[in-house]
């Protein structure tokens, strides 16, 4: 009888378990098919993506992407036909948000075309990157492709706030406080990381302990101004006290850093806010961008010239229908946009 | 310390261990350990405030005791005049003190003359423990109730932490006499409870927090929308202020009868209401029943005629939407609802004289809805001067200029409220071939629908089951990973 009542508990303790382990199964596909990426152990073209896999995010927008043998978004795996042109960015230019043929390096490769010109646009875009990070792999970037030409994609905290953080690429001054250096490398994944990855390849659930200890975090509001996980249409927007610090930031330095990194060849793409209420007032930073890239001859071009497009099409370039409306990254409204943009002033320029 | 944050579970978590490990024959002892655990719940959310709680306790235990000792009417009505002054007070001074020093600036500016608005902090759930503790002597007072024994029982129930911020509104008659029962946790009351707040845990968390982004920027910045997306957003905001209250009610039921006490039904499926009356008597239940019983009825109620009882109707719903805030919004949507209560109320006594022809309740529920979603509108504006643009814009009246955003959250999140609305009809109903079908799959993951006498209808964990036990795990993943991250405090917390 003893026997018996033992037998019964193991039988409803396994068949818990075996319940418990099943439920575990159907939320990594569930999650799999929402948000998956392999990621990357080395120090690649790309941080956090491995080369040759295909990323499913459909927290913000809905997008699967194809990063090539290099670790770069394209849709040519190399050997390139011809020097590509590099668009370097942050998540912006990243775009996990929109499929592959919507973002704008794709739209913009295919009107190339049409103009004549044949060059590859590799996507170099990672989310968390700064002009820093761009200084710093101008050498890496220029050794292994040899480009014909680099966009530069930056946003307001890609000059200030995000420029001067410590534990990445970042600008410091010298010692004598008048002249910036940027401070270069990429930084290596931590060994405890590279393990962790490795099993996060085989199946998203182990990294449950994190989600775990970051959903705590999250509900608790301990964290506030740390990026969840899954929140959608997340923007890390500068405050109006540091916007109102512009002058404290040393732009006119950081540009020039930028355009001899790339020997003059770029075209900065500045990603402005946008307000339907006031959609063509210049933000201070877009104003004091254009004016140093004029004076300093780098090609510059601001979204900003669109937004009139966006106020008679009543829509944003920002945001999508499963996060909040303009808020977060750019919809494939917003990059058919930047292509078009980019288009014509990439048809002038390297025609030069 | 709100309901769904880490630090309320391990509050609750050790709670109820303290209790467990106290035995069952330590009751006294318990429902003290109850009384410190809800004041340092309440200290949590500001410790300044709970010597007020405490005054307030006592002022009206003892107002109570002696209405119930003084055999001279004048003498019973005084102490019952003191303790409704000084709750009234109370509530007057941090509630509206602002609302009617600015009003009067407002007037004042014609003349030149200003009177500068107090800094003062609204105390956390003050309109709920004031109308509980008022109607704890107004029953003393009409004899429906005994009173309390001793203080610090009665200070337990005042400050019973699963329903001191947001409700629902417990009248003396309701707690107290289950204040002789045995409490601490038990694997019943486990299964109860736990199963009633993983309910509104996923109201709250999955649902109304989700529709919280759709609703939200909505009504922050409505200028910069179109008619279509305002639309959206009105009735993203009616299923949210919906999930995010229920979801809080059912998440205090949960909590007290894991603790050992059963709180009254505050939501029924409102949003099934085939007319206003109907509606009324479906949400936030403990209010619309307080206001009924301590202010409409007592106004002369429908005892006065027609006319009159079309003016304690207005009366009450205007003072109910005050009660919601200080602000003429609140003023505006009562003022909506005591006109639709009264415009039913006269279609119903001129139905038959005028032929007016009864509508078919689908009709009716969709009417319904369609008008407390409007009248959402001047409740969760940020001012006067939102509530009319929105009208004009969701109208087609306003220059139209602004953007369509088509939320999808919207579209996956109004399933779940309205199965489980149908299911509560023909629960309700008493469908029975439905219910059957209903019970038998509830049956094969082994829960049952709990149907209490105080709490209402919910469906409740019975037995382990293979498949249960896999769908609670799924539910309590999808919880955890899809849980809306803008963890908002609960609506009706500022109320």
């Amino acid at each position: 009888m003893k026997g018996n009542g033992v037998n019964t508990c193991v039988n409803a303790w396994l068949r818990s378990l075996i319940s418990v382990i099943l439920a575990f199964a159907t939320i990594e596909c569930i999650i799999r098919n929402i948000y998956f990426q392999k990621p990357s152990n080395d120090v690649g073209f790309h941080k956090n993506i491995a080369p040759n896999s295909t990323v499913v995010y459909r927290l913000e927008g809905c997008g699967v992407s194809y990063w090539n043998a290099d670790g770069v978004r394209s849709r040519t795996n190399p050997p390139y036909r011809s020097n590509p042109i590099l668009a370097i960015g942050d998540s912006f230019t990243e775009a996990l948000q929109v499929d592959d043929n919507e973002v704008y390096t794709s739209i913009l490769e295919k009107r190339l075309e049409t103009k004549g010109n044949h060059s590859p646009i590799l996507n170099l875009g990672f989310s968390g990157g700064a002009l820093p990070h761009y200084i710093a792999n101008a050498d890496r970037y220029k050794s292994y492709f040899s480009p014909e030409w680099a966009i530069i994609q930056l946003r307001d905290p890609d000059l200030t706030t995000e420029a001067w953080g410590k534990d990445t690429p970042h600008f410091c001054k010298n010692s004598t406080n008048d002249v910036i250096e940027c401070v270069s490398g990429m930084v290596a994944n931590h060994p405890t990381s590279i393990v962790f990855r490795i099993f996060i390849s085989a199946s998203r659930l182990f990294s449950f302990p994190r989600y775990a200890y970051q959903r705590v975090k999250e509900f608790d509001l301990i964290f506030k101004k740390e990026a969840p996980l899954f929140k959608a249409g997340y923007v890390n927007t500068l405050s109006a006290e540091q916007s109102s610090d512009l002058s404290n930031y040393p732009i006119a330095q950081e540009i020039e850093l930028v355009r001899k990194a790339y020997d003059g060849r770029l075209t900065i793409l500045y990603i402005a806010p946008y307000d339907p209420k006031v959609p063509m007032s210049a933000s201070p930073m877009e104003t004091e961008l254009s004016t140093i890239c004029r004076r300093q001859g780098i090609s510059f071009v601001t979204t900003r010239s669109l937004h009139a497009r966006f106020i008679a099409k009543k829509i944003s370039p920002f945001g999508f229908p499963n996060s909040n409306f303009n808020v977060g990254h750019c919809n494939h409204e917003g990059h058919q946009a930047i292509a078009e943009l980019l288009s014509d002033e990439l048809a002038k320029v390297i025609k030069k | 310390m709100i309901f769904s944050s880490p630090r309320f579970f391990l509050f609750l978590a050790t709670l109820l261990l303290l209790m467990a490990l106290l035995g069952s024959d330590r009751r006294e002892f318990k429902k003290r350990l109850l009384g410190v655990a809800s004041c340092l719940f309440y200290a949590a959310w500001d410790w300044r405030y709970l010597g007020l709680l405490l005054t307030i306790s006592v002022v009206d235990y003892v107002a109570a005791a002696k209405i119930s000792v003084a055999s001279d009417r004048r003498i019973r009505r005084a102490w019952l005049l003191l303790s409704i002054v000084s709750n009234l007070s109370i509530l007057g001074y941090f509630k509206y003190c602002n609302f009617f020093i600015n009003n009067l600036n407002g007037v004042g500016h014609l003349f030149g003359w200003h009177i500068t608005p107090l800094h003062i902090l609204l105390p956390a759930g003050i309109s709920f423990y004031t109308f509980k503790t008022m109607s704890y002597t107004i029953d003393v007072y009409r004899g429906g109730l005994k009173t309390c024994r001793s203080w610090l029982d009665y200070t337990t129930f005042i400050t019973f932490f699963p329903e001191l911020i947001a409700g629902p509104i417990v009248r003396g008659s309701v707690f107290l006499p289950q204040m002789d029962r045995e409490i601490g946790p038990t694997q019943e009351r486990m299964k109860i409870g736990l199963s009633i707040f993983l309910i509104g845990l996923t109201k709250k968390v999955l649902i109304a927090d989700r529709l919280a982004g759709i609703a939200d920027p909505i009504f922050n910045d409505p200028g910069i929308y179109s008619a279509l997306s305002i639309w959206f957003g009105v009735f993203a905001y009616s299923i949210q202020i919906y999930c995010d209250f229920s979801g809080y009610s059912d998440m205090a039921i949960g909590t007290a009868k894991m603790i050992g006490y059963d709180l009254p039904e505050n939501f029924r499926m409102p949003y099934i209401s085939a007319n206003i009356t109907e509606f009324w008597r479906r949400w936030h239940i403990t209010l619309s029943s307080w206001l009924r019983d301590y202010l409409y009825v007592p106004l002369g109620g429908n005892r006065l005629g027609t006319q009159r009882t079309y003016i304690n109707l207005m009366l009450t719903m205007l003072l109910g939407g005050l009660w919601h805030g200080a602000s003429w919004n609140f003023v505006l949507w009562g003022g909506l609802h005591g006109s639709a209560l009264a415009v039913h109320k006269w279609v119903l006594s001129y139905r038959k004289s005028c032929r007016i022809p009864v509508i078919h309740p689908i009709i009716g529920v969709g009417a319904t809805f369609l008008f407390v979603s409007l009248a959402w509108v001047p409740f969760r504006a940020r001012s006067f001067g939102d509530t009319l643009l929105m009208f004009k814009t969701m109208m087609g009246l306003s220059n139209g200029n602004g953007a369509t955003w088509i939320p999808e959250a919207l579209f996956w999140c109004l399933p779940p409220v309205l199965i489980g609305h149908l299911v509560g009809v023909m629960i309700e109903k008493d469908v029975v071939k439905i219910v059957n079908i209903f019970r038998y799959c509830l049956n094969l993951c082994g829960l049952n629908i709990n149907n209490d006498t105080i709490s209402g209808y919910y469906v409740v964990w019975n037995r382990a089951t293979t498949l249960g036990i896999y769908l609670l795990s799924l539910w309590i993943f999808v919880l955890f990973f899809f849980a809306s991250t803008n963890t908002s405090p609960f609506i009706y917390f500022q109320f």
